[in-house]
Protein backbone atom coordinates (compact mmCIF):
# COMPACT_ATOMS: atom_id res chain seq x y z
CA UNK A 1 0.00 0.00 0.00
CA UNK A 2 3.06 2.17 0.00
CA UNK A 3 3.57 5.07 -2.42
CA UNK A 4 7.10 6.17 -3.26
CA UNK A 5 7.43 9.58 -4.87
CA UNK A 6 11.00 10.88 -4.82
CA UNK A 7 12.87 13.59 -6.75
CA UNK A 8 10.35 13.40 -9.56
CA UNK A 9 10.86 15.49 -12.66
CA UNK A 10 8.12 15.72 -15.26
CA UNK A 11 8.08 18.04 -18.24
CA UNK A 12 5.30 18.58 -20.72
CA UNK A 13 5.64 21.87 -22.57
CA UNK A 14 7.19 23.18 -19.33
CA UNK A 15 8.49 21.67 -16.10
CA UNK A 16 5.39 20.64 -14.18
CA UNK A 17 7.30 18.83 -11.45
CA UNK A 18 10.94 19.63 -10.88
CA UNK A 19 12.62 17.37 -8.32
CA UNK A 20 9.42 16.86 -6.36
CA UNK A 21 9.38 14.54 -3.33
CA UNK A 22 6.11 13.75 -1.57
CA UNK A 23 5.42 11.48 1.36
CA UNK A 24 2.04 9.83 1.55
CA UNK A 25 1.23 8.17 4.85
CA UNK A 26 0.34 4.47 4.45
CA UNK A 27 -3.27 3.68 5.21
CA UNK A 28 -4.15 7.36 5.65
CA UNK A 29 -5.87 10.07 3.63
CA UNK A 30 -3.53 12.75 2.31
CA UNK A 31 -4.99 15.87 0.71
CA UNK A 32 -2.97 17.40 -2.09
CA UNK A 33 -3.54 21.11 -2.46
CA UNK A 34 -2.15 23.68 -4.84
CA UNK A 35 -3.08 26.20 -7.47
CA UNK A 36 -4.16 25.12 -10.95
CA UNK A 37 -1.26 24.02 -13.11
CA UNK A 38 0.99 23.06 -10.20
CA UNK A 39 0.92 19.38 -11.18
CA UNK A 40 -1.59 17.84 -8.77
CA UNK A 41 -3.25 15.72 -11.46
CA UNK A 42 0.18 14.85 -12.87
CA UNK A 43 1.14 13.45 -9.45
CA UNK A 44 -1.93 11.20 -9.50
CA UNK A 45 -1.27 10.12 -13.11
CA UNK A 46 2.32 9.26 -12.24
CA UNK A 47 1.24 7.17 -9.24
CA UNK A 48 -1.39 5.42 -11.39
CA UNK A 49 1.28 4.60 -13.98
CA UNK A 50 -0.45 6.63 -16.71
CA UNK A 51 2.66 8.82 -17.06
CA UNK A 52 6.32 7.96 -16.64
CA UNK A 53 8.62 10.42 -14.84
CA UNK A 54 11.46 12.05 -16.79
CA UNK A 55 13.62 11.49 -13.71
CA UNK A 56 13.16 10.33 -10.13
CA UNK A 57 11.28 7.42 -8.67
CA UNK A 58 7.53 6.72 -8.53
CA UNK A 59 6.14 3.44 -7.25
CA UNK A 60 2.80 2.21 -6.00
CA UNK A 61 2.78 -1.10 -4.16
CA UNK A 62 -0.79 -2.34 -4.51
CA UNK A 63 -3.88 -2.05 -6.67
CA UNK A 64 -4.46 1.57 -7.60
CA UNK A 65 -8.03 2.85 -7.98
CA UNK A 66 -8.21 6.23 -9.68
CA UNK A 67 -11.24 8.48 -9.74
CA UNK A 68 -10.63 10.91 -12.61
CA UNK A 69 -11.89 14.47 -12.64
CA UNK A 70 -14.34 13.42 -15.38
CA UNK A 71 -16.52 10.34 -14.79
CA UNK A 72 -15.10 8.49 -17.85
CA UNK A 73 -17.88 5.91 -17.85
CA UNK A 74 -18.11 3.57 -20.84
CA UNK A 75 -21.03 4.94 -22.88
CA UNK A 76 -22.18 1.60 -24.28
CA UNK A 77 -22.63 0.04 -20.84
CA UNK A 78 -25.22 0.60 -18.13
CA UNK A 79 -24.16 1.95 -14.74
CA UNK A 80 -24.20 -1.57 -13.26
CA UNK A 81 -22.14 -2.97 -16.15
CA UNK A 82 -19.64 -0.14 -15.79
CA UNK A 83 -19.20 -0.85 -12.10
CA UNK A 84 -19.14 -4.65 -12.54
CA UNK A 85 -16.38 -4.40 -15.10
CA UNK A 86 -14.11 -2.87 -12.46
CA UNK A 87 -15.15 -5.17 -9.58
CA UNK A 88 -12.92 -8.16 -8.80
CA UNK A 89 -14.29 -11.20 -10.71
CA UNK A 90 -16.98 -8.82 -12.04
CA UNK A 91 -18.92 -9.51 -8.85
CA UNK A 92 -22.50 -8.32 -9.31
CA UNK A 93 -23.25 -8.03 -5.58
CA UNK A 94 -20.13 -5.92 -4.99
CA UNK A 95 -21.12 -3.65 -7.87
CA UNK A 96 -24.69 -3.27 -6.57
CA UNK A 97 -23.39 -2.54 -3.09
CA UNK A 98 -21.00 0.12 -4.40
CA UNK A 99 -23.83 1.75 -6.34
CA UNK A 100 -25.98 1.75 -3.20
CA UNK A 101 -23.22 3.38 -1.12
CA UNK A 102 -22.94 6.13 -3.72
CA UNK A 103 -26.73 6.58 -3.78
CA UNK A 104 -26.85 5.41 -7.37
CA UNK A 105 -28.68 2.06 -7.06
CA UNK A 106 -31.63 3.46 -9.02
CA UNK A 107 -29.29 4.25 -11.94
CA UNK A 108 -28.16 0.62 -12.36
CA UNK A 109 -29.87 0.06 -15.72
CA UNK A 110 -29.26 3.53 -17.12
CA UNK A 111 -26.59 4.40 -19.66
CA UNK A 112 -24.28 7.38 -19.00
CA UNK A 113 -26.03 9.45 -21.68
CA UNK A 114 -29.26 9.17 -19.68
CA UNK A 115 -27.69 10.54 -16.48
CA UNK A 116 -26.93 14.03 -15.19
CA UNK A 117 -23.33 15.10 -14.49
CA UNK A 118 -23.76 14.47 -10.76
CA UNK A 119 -25.27 11.01 -11.37
CA UNK A 120 -22.38 10.05 -13.65
CA UNK A 121 -19.93 11.18 -10.98
CA UNK A 122 -21.69 8.99 -8.40
CA UNK A 123 -21.48 5.96 -10.69
CA UNK A 124 -17.79 6.71 -11.28
CA UNK A 125 -17.31 6.80 -7.50
CA UNK A 126 -19.10 3.46 -7.25
CA UNK A 127 -16.80 1.99 -9.89
CA UNK A 128 -13.79 3.21 -7.94
CA UNK A 129 -15.17 1.65 -4.75
CA UNK A 130 -16.02 -1.66 -6.43
CA UNK A 131 -12.48 -1.96 -7.78
CA UNK A 132 -11.35 -2.24 -4.17
CA UNK A 133 -7.91 -0.72 -4.67
CA UNK A 134 -5.44 -0.57 -1.80
CA UNK A 135 -4.29 2.82 -3.03
CA UNK A 136 -7.05 5.27 -3.93
CA UNK A 137 -6.46 8.39 -6.00
CA UNK A 138 -9.28 10.93 -5.96
CA UNK A 139 -9.11 13.89 -8.32
CA UNK A 140 -11.67 16.43 -7.11
CA UNK A 141 -14.18 13.64 -6.50
CA UNK A 142 -17.09 15.72 -5.27
CA UNK A 143 -16.91 18.66 -7.67
CA UNK A 144 -20.03 17.67 -9.63
CA UNK A 145 -22.17 16.87 -6.58
CA UNK A 146 -24.68 19.08 -4.83
CA UNK A 147 -23.97 19.83 -1.12
CA UNK A 148 -26.55 17.35 0.26
CA UNK A 149 -25.42 14.44 -1.90
CA UNK A 150 -21.82 15.31 -1.22
CA UNK A 151 -22.39 15.17 2.57
CA UNK A 152 -24.24 11.84 2.34
CA UNK A 153 -21.68 10.20 0.05
CA UNK A 154 -18.76 11.47 2.09
CA UNK A 155 -20.29 10.00 5.22
CA UNK A 156 -20.77 6.64 3.48
CA UNK A 157 -17.42 6.70 1.76
CA UNK A 158 -15.08 7.54 4.63
CA UNK A 159 -15.49 4.26 6.55
CA UNK A 160 -14.88 2.33 3.31
CA UNK A 161 -11.61 4.17 2.76
CA UNK A 162 -10.34 3.22 6.22
CA UNK A 163 -6.93 1.54 6.03
CA UNK A 164 -6.39 2.49 2.40
CA UNK A 165 -3.70 4.89 1.25
CA UNK A 166 -5.73 7.74 -0.22
CA UNK A 167 -4.51 10.78 -2.14
CA UNK A 168 -7.22 13.41 -2.43
CA UNK A 169 -6.73 16.30 -4.85
CA UNK A 170 -9.02 19.19 -3.98
CA UNK A 171 -9.41 22.96 -4.07
CA UNK A 172 -11.97 22.80 -1.31
CA UNK A 173 -10.78 23.47 2.29
CA UNK A 174 -13.79 21.56 3.69
CA UNK A 175 -12.80 18.46 1.70
CA UNK A 176 -9.16 18.86 2.71
CA UNK A 177 -10.30 18.76 6.33
CA UNK A 178 -11.35 15.12 5.81
CA UNK A 179 -7.70 14.21 5.32
CA UNK A 180 -5.25 13.00 7.95
CA UNK A 181 -2.48 15.06 6.35
CA UNK A 182 -2.21 17.91 3.86
CA UNK A 183 0.51 18.42 1.24
CA UNK A 184 0.89 21.57 -0.82
CA UNK A 185 2.39 21.72 -4.30
CA UNK B 1 -37.27 15.40 -68.91
CA UNK B 2 -36.52 11.84 -70.01
CA UNK B 3 -39.80 11.77 -71.93
CA UNK B 4 -39.00 15.10 -73.61
CA UNK B 5 -35.50 13.94 -74.50
CA UNK B 6 -36.91 10.67 -75.96
CA UNK B 7 -39.36 12.66 -78.08
CA UNK B 8 -36.59 14.97 -79.23
CA UNK B 9 -34.34 12.06 -80.21
CA UNK B 10 -37.25 10.22 -81.78
CA UNK B 11 -35.48 6.86 -82.03
CA UNK B 12 -36.20 4.17 -79.44
CA UNK B 13 -32.98 2.38 -80.30
CA UNK B 14 -31.03 5.36 -78.93
CA UNK B 15 -33.34 6.61 -76.17
CA UNK B 16 -36.64 4.81 -75.48
CA UNK B 17 -39.47 6.57 -73.66
CA UNK B 18 -40.01 5.91 -69.93
CA UNK B 19 -43.37 4.38 -70.80
CA UNK B 20 -41.77 1.86 -73.19
CA UNK B 21 -39.16 0.99 -70.57
CA UNK B 22 -41.77 0.51 -67.83
CA UNK B 23 -43.90 -1.62 -70.16
CA UNK B 24 -40.92 -3.79 -71.06
CA UNK B 25 -39.90 -4.01 -67.40
CA UNK B 26 -43.27 -5.48 -66.47
CA UNK B 27 -43.18 -7.81 -69.47
CA UNK B 28 -39.79 -9.11 -68.37
CA UNK B 29 -41.04 -9.42 -64.81
CA UNK B 30 -43.51 -12.02 -66.05
CA UNK B 31 -40.76 -14.33 -67.29
CA UNK B 32 -38.91 -16.94 -65.25
CA UNK B 33 -35.56 -15.89 -66.72
CA UNK B 34 -35.95 -12.46 -65.14
CA UNK B 35 -36.13 -13.96 -61.65
CA UNK B 36 -33.38 -16.49 -62.31
CA UNK B 37 -31.16 -13.60 -63.39
CA UNK B 38 -32.20 -11.48 -60.42
CA UNK B 39 -31.55 -14.18 -57.83
CA UNK B 40 -28.40 -15.35 -59.59
CA UNK B 41 -26.93 -11.85 -59.51
CA UNK B 42 -28.16 -11.17 -56.00
CA UNK B 43 -26.64 -14.36 -54.60
CA UNK B 44 -23.27 -13.76 -56.27
CA UNK B 45 -23.07 -10.16 -55.09
CA UNK B 46 -24.35 -10.83 -51.58
CA UNK B 47 -21.88 -13.68 -51.02
CA UNK B 48 -19.03 -11.40 -52.16
CA UNK B 49 -20.36 -8.53 -50.07
CA UNK B 50 -20.72 -10.64 -46.94
CA UNK B 51 -17.26 -12.17 -47.35
CA UNK B 52 -15.75 -8.74 -48.06
CA UNK B 53 -17.48 -7.15 -45.08
CA UNK B 54 -16.63 -9.85 -42.56
CA UNK B 55 -13.13 -10.34 -43.95
CA UNK B 56 -12.55 -6.58 -44.08
CA UNK B 57 -13.65 -6.08 -40.48
CA UNK B 58 -11.49 -9.01 -39.29
CA UNK B 59 -8.44 -7.74 -41.17
CA UNK B 60 -9.11 -4.16 -40.01
CA UNK B 61 -9.10 -5.36 -36.40
CA UNK B 62 -5.88 -7.28 -37.02
CA UNK B 63 -4.28 -4.22 -38.66
CA UNK B 64 -5.23 -2.01 -35.73
CA UNK B 65 -3.91 -4.28 -32.99
CA UNK B 66 -0.91 -5.82 -34.78
CA UNK B 67 1.39 -3.12 -36.13
CA UNK B 68 3.38 -5.40 -38.50
CA UNK B 69 0.10 -6.53 -40.07
CA UNK B 70 -0.77 -2.87 -40.68
CA UNK B 71 2.61 -2.17 -42.24
CA UNK B 72 2.30 -5.22 -44.44
CA UNK B 73 -1.35 -4.90 -45.49
CA UNK B 74 -1.79 -1.12 -45.88
CA UNK B 75 0.02 -0.92 -49.26
CA UNK B 76 -1.92 -3.94 -50.51
CA UNK B 77 -5.24 -2.29 -49.62
CA UNK B 78 -4.14 0.93 -51.34
CA UNK B 79 -3.27 -1.01 -54.50
CA UNK B 80 -6.63 -2.81 -54.50
CA UNK B 81 -8.48 0.48 -53.93
CA UNK B 82 -6.60 2.26 -56.72
CA UNK B 83 -6.92 -0.46 -59.36
CA UNK B 84 -9.85 0.00 -61.76
CA UNK B 85 -12.59 -2.63 -61.43
CA UNK B 86 -12.34 -3.41 -65.15
CA UNK B 87 -8.66 -4.34 -64.76
CA UNK B 88 -9.49 -6.81 -62.02
CA UNK B 89 -12.33 -8.30 -64.06
CA UNK B 90 -10.12 -8.82 -67.10
CA UNK B 91 -7.31 -10.21 -64.97
CA UNK B 92 -9.61 -12.67 -63.21
CA UNK B 93 -11.17 -13.76 -66.52
CA UNK B 94 -8.07 -15.83 -67.16
CA UNK B 95 -7.80 -17.10 -63.58
CA UNK B 96 -11.20 -18.40 -62.51
CA UNK B 97 -14.59 -19.66 -63.64
CA UNK B 98 -16.89 -16.98 -65.04
CA UNK B 99 -19.57 -17.71 -62.47
CA UNK B 100 -17.19 -16.89 -59.61
CA UNK B 101 -15.77 -13.65 -61.01
CA UNK B 102 -18.62 -11.31 -59.91
CA UNK B 103 -18.43 -12.69 -56.36
CA UNK B 104 -14.68 -12.21 -56.28
CA UNK B 105 -14.89 -8.69 -57.74
CA UNK B 106 -17.55 -7.72 -55.21
CA UNK B 107 -15.33 -9.06 -52.46
CA UNK B 108 -12.39 -7.02 -53.80
CA UNK B 109 -14.46 -3.83 -53.81
CA UNK B 110 -15.81 -4.23 -50.30
CA UNK B 111 -12.85 -5.77 -48.48
CA UNK B 112 -10.41 -2.80 -48.56
CA UNK B 113 -13.17 -0.31 -47.71
CA UNK B 114 -14.19 -2.21 -44.59
CA UNK B 115 -10.62 -3.06 -43.56
CA UNK B 116 -9.50 0.58 -43.84
CA UNK B 117 -12.57 1.96 -42.09
CA UNK B 118 -12.39 -0.60 -39.27
CA UNK B 119 -8.72 0.15 -38.60
CA UNK B 120 -9.29 3.93 -38.67
CA UNK B 121 -12.48 3.79 -36.59
CA UNK B 122 -10.86 1.69 -33.86
CA UNK B 123 -8.09 4.29 -33.71
CA UNK B 124 -10.64 6.95 -32.85
CA UNK B 125 -11.68 5.31 -29.58
CA UNK B 126 -11.64 7.91 -26.80
CA UNK B 127 -8.15 7.77 -25.19
CA UNK B 128 -9.59 8.96 -21.86
CA UNK B 129 -11.87 5.94 -21.74
CA UNK B 130 -8.98 3.68 -22.67
CA UNK B 131 -7.04 5.12 -19.73
CA UNK B 132 -9.98 4.35 -17.44
CA UNK B 133 -10.04 0.78 -18.81
CA UNK B 134 -6.33 0.46 -18.10
CA UNK B 135 -6.66 1.80 -14.55
CA UNK B 136 -9.54 -0.56 -13.76
CA UNK B 137 -7.78 -3.59 -15.27
CA UNK B 138 -10.46 -4.17 -17.90
CA UNK B 139 -9.32 -7.21 -19.85
CA UNK B 140 -8.50 -7.11 -23.56
CA UNK B 141 -11.70 -8.77 -24.74
CA UNK B 142 -13.97 -6.79 -22.42
CA UNK B 143 -12.19 -3.61 -23.50
CA UNK B 144 -12.82 -4.51 -27.13
CA UNK B 145 -16.49 -5.30 -26.52
CA UNK B 146 -17.24 -2.37 -24.20
CA UNK B 147 -15.10 0.36 -25.76
CA UNK B 148 -13.60 -0.25 -29.17
CA UNK B 149 -16.57 -1.91 -30.82
CA UNK B 150 -19.28 0.58 -29.73
CA UNK B 151 -16.95 3.43 -30.66
CA UNK B 152 -16.29 2.06 -34.15
CA UNK B 153 -19.85 0.83 -34.79
CA UNK B 154 -21.34 4.03 -36.32
CA UNK B 155 -18.54 4.30 -38.88
CA UNK B 156 -18.71 0.60 -39.70
CA UNK B 157 -22.47 0.84 -40.15
CA UNK B 158 -22.10 3.79 -42.50
CA UNK B 159 -19.32 2.09 -44.48
CA UNK B 160 -21.29 -1.15 -44.74
CA UNK B 161 -24.17 0.81 -46.27
CA UNK B 162 -21.97 2.73 -48.72
CA UNK B 163 -20.08 -0.33 -49.85
CA UNK B 164 -23.28 -2.28 -50.52
CA UNK B 165 -24.08 0.11 -53.37
CA UNK B 166 -20.54 -0.23 -54.73
CA UNK B 167 -20.72 -4.02 -54.38
CA UNK B 168 -23.93 -4.30 -56.35
CA UNK B 169 -22.71 -2.06 -59.18
CA UNK B 170 -19.28 -3.71 -59.36
CA UNK B 171 -20.81 -7.21 -59.27
CA UNK B 172 -23.20 -6.48 -62.15
CA UNK B 173 -20.38 -4.76 -64.10
CA UNK B 174 -18.32 -7.93 -63.71
CA UNK B 175 -21.27 -9.97 -64.97
CA UNK B 176 -21.50 -7.79 -68.07
CA UNK B 177 -17.89 -8.60 -68.91
CA UNK B 178 -17.88 -12.29 -68.03
CA UNK B 179 -21.62 -13.05 -68.56
CA UNK B 180 -22.24 -16.04 -66.28
CA UNK B 181 -25.50 -17.99 -66.65
CA UNK B 182 -28.56 -16.57 -64.87
CA UNK B 183 -27.29 -13.07 -64.37
CA UNK B 184 -28.52 -9.54 -65.01
CA UNK B 185 -25.13 -8.86 -66.56
CA UNK B 186 -25.72 -11.51 -69.22
CA UNK B 187 -29.06 -9.93 -70.15
CA UNK B 188 -27.43 -6.50 -70.28
CA UNK B 189 -24.68 -7.88 -72.49
CA UNK B 190 -27.19 -9.53 -74.84
CA UNK B 191 -29.37 -6.42 -74.97
CA UNK B 192 -26.34 -4.35 -75.93
CA UNK B 193 -25.20 -6.89 -78.54
CA UNK B 194 -28.65 -6.97 -80.17
CA UNK B 195 -29.24 -3.22 -79.83
CA UNK B 196 -32.31 -3.86 -77.66
CA UNK B 197 -32.09 -0.52 -75.92
CA UNK B 198 -35.46 -0.87 -74.20
CA UNK B 199 -34.25 -4.10 -72.56
CA UNK B 200 -31.02 -2.36 -71.59
CA UNK B 201 -33.00 0.37 -69.86
CA UNK B 202 -35.40 -2.13 -68.27
CA UNK B 203 -32.56 -4.12 -66.73
CA UNK B 204 -30.85 -0.89 -65.64
CA UNK B 205 -34.11 0.04 -63.93
CA UNK B 206 -34.04 -3.34 -62.19
CA UNK B 207 -30.45 -2.72 -61.03
CA UNK B 208 -31.42 0.67 -59.59
CA UNK B 209 -34.51 -0.70 -57.85
CA UNK B 210 -32.57 -3.61 -56.33
CA UNK B 211 -29.84 -1.23 -55.19
CA UNK B 212 -32.39 0.99 -53.43
CA UNK B 213 -34.15 -2.00 -51.91
CA UNK B 214 -30.90 -3.54 -50.65
CA UNK B 215 -29.85 -0.27 -49.06
CA UNK B 216 -33.22 0.09 -47.38
CA UNK B 217 -33.13 -3.47 -46.07
CA UNK B 218 -29.60 -3.13 -44.74
CA UNK B 219 -30.44 0.22 -43.15
CA UNK B 220 -33.38 -1.46 -41.43
CA UNK B 221 -31.23 -4.39 -40.31
CA UNK B 222 -28.39 -2.24 -39.01
CA UNK B 223 -30.83 0.17 -37.40
CA UNK B 224 -32.41 -2.71 -35.50
CA UNK B 225 -28.97 -3.94 -34.49
CA UNK B 226 -28.09 -0.49 -33.17
CA UNK B 227 -31.32 -0.23 -31.19
CA UNK B 228 -30.88 -3.73 -29.76
CA UNK B 229 -27.58 -2.59 -28.23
Amino acid sequence: MKITFENVVKHFDRAVLDGCTLQFADGKITALLGESGRGKTTVLRLIAGLETPDAGSVRADGRVAYLFQEPRLFPALTALENVRLAAPQHDRAAAQNALAVCRAAHLAEKHPAEMSGGERQRVALARMLAFDGEIVLLDEPFSALDPDTKAQITAALLPLLQGKTVVLVTHNAEEAALADAVLRL
Amino acid sequence: MWQLAAWAVGRAVILPTPFAVAERFFELAETAGFYRALFGSLSRVLIGYLAGTLGGIAVGILMFFVRPARTLLSPLLTVIRSTPVASFIILTLVMMKNAHIPTFITFLMVFPMLAGTTCAALGETDPQLLEAARVYHVSGFARFRALYLPSAAPQLRSQALTSLGFAWKAGVAAEVLCYPQNSIGLYLHDAKAHLETVDLFAYTLLIILVSLLLEKLLRLLLGKGARAK
